[in-house]
């Protein structure tokens, strides 16, 4: 039997330094992998410093010559997370988590994002290609998760 | 008994070595105890090594082996576990329960001068290497000097100067500046997807 070369790739890319890292200081984890579907949580801290894990289901054919499908998902019940339950703040996070007509994770490496109103091609930078990891994406999921949290009192500078 | 591996970029594992997923038949990973210890050391923007270590080495040995490859002192190096702010001491060992699936980082104890530019102005201020982009950043989006509502402090991301590809939080300033003593950044507002 042949198996299937993303399976491959997909594990190099959970076994990565970047990844490892990530997965070490508990910025996420992976609940399951069972190809072409890995489920995983990244944490999360809002306003107040209060932290939470944020669930999604990444779906992985043809990885990584097609980019990821990745779904903001309740691991609980075995379904996407219904919108009222998705993470607010910013524009940042209302637009990644928004409900929308495929109802993906609407960032441009994502599979369905990245070809709606040529977002790959607008945001070249944050598309999806073959060359990247699939720790390219946790580092992107866990930045914007992680935005509320990033407000200061206005200093002075030293 | 210290061994090193030679930098292997992108295939290192924090824990490649007691746990390493290494059963993918049908897509499914299995746990496979091998017993060792391992070290993942970044020393470089992109430059990591393996490290294998055994219960009571000194941390102090991986130091003194990159000190030696770039010819200074041991004392001009400083060696830290991620997530961690304080930098480990160079007589502390690797007992059972060291969290040795943290990436450690070793940096040069030299300060970078970290330059900030938004719109048309900048700010700069020290860094030890060892501090992360999200220090820098919560640096910079208070600063009276820029101006930025705290309300929308959460939009803005740290890119490097010219560039466009967000930085990593994480990442260290030490690694991004590399050799050179100034480092200069963007503060600019996060791109968000249109729709």
């Amino acid at each position: 039997m042949v198996q299937d070369p993303g399976i491959a790739r997909v594990v190099a890319d959970l076994e990565e330094s970047e990844f490892a890292s990530g997965v070490g200081a508990g910025r996420w984890s992976v609940i399951n992998f069972a190809f072409p579907i890995l489920d995983f949580v990244i944490s999360a801290m809002d306003a107040e410093g209060k932290v939470s894990e944020v669930g999604f289901r990444a779906e992985l054919t043809n990885f990584p010559a097609q980019a990821p499908m990745v779904w903001i998902w309740d691991h609980a019940n075995k379904c996407r997370l219904a919108a009222e339950k998705r993470p607010k703040g910013n524009s940042r996070i209302a637009k990644a988590f928004q409900h929308w007509t495929e109802d993906t994770v609407y960032r441009p490496w994502e599979r369905k994002t990245g070809p709606h109103n040529n977002n790959a091609g607008n945001l070249p930078h944050l598309a999806w290609r073959p060359d990247r990891r699939l720790s390219f994406i946790f580092q992107d999921l866990h930045a914007i998760l992680n935005s509320n949290a990033r407000t200061r009192p206005i200093r002075a500078a030293a | 008994m210290i061994s090193s591996d030679s930098p292997a970029i992108g295939q290192a594992s924090a824990d490649a070595m007691e746990m390493r997923m290494s059963d993918i038949e049908g897509g499914e990973i299995a746990v496979q105890e091998t017993g060792e210890v391992v070290l993942l050391v970044k020393t470089g923007l992109r430059e990591e090594r393996r490290v294998s270590l055994k219960h009571g080495d000194r941390i102090g040995a991986i130091v003194e082996v990159i000190a030696r490859e770039r010819d200074v002192t041991v004392e001009e190096m400083v060696i830290v576990c991620e997530g961690e702010v304080a930098e480990l001491t160079l007589d502390s060992s690797v007992s059972p329960d060291y969290p040795h699936k943290r990436r450690h980082h070793v940096h040069h104890r030299s300060l970078v001068k970290v330059i900030v530019f938004y719109g048309a102005k900048e700010a700069a201020h020290e860094f030890k290497r060892r501090e992360t982009v999200d220090e820098v950043f919560d640096w910079a989006v208070a600063l009276k000097e820029f101006g930025i509502d705290p309300a929308m402090q959460g939009e803005f991301v740290l890119v490097l100067h010219g560039q466009k590809d967000e930085v990593p939080g994480s990442e260290h300033i030490g690694h991004l500046a590399g050799h050179a003593k100034e480092l200069k950044l963007d503060l600019v507002r996060g791109d968000i997807a249109n729709g």
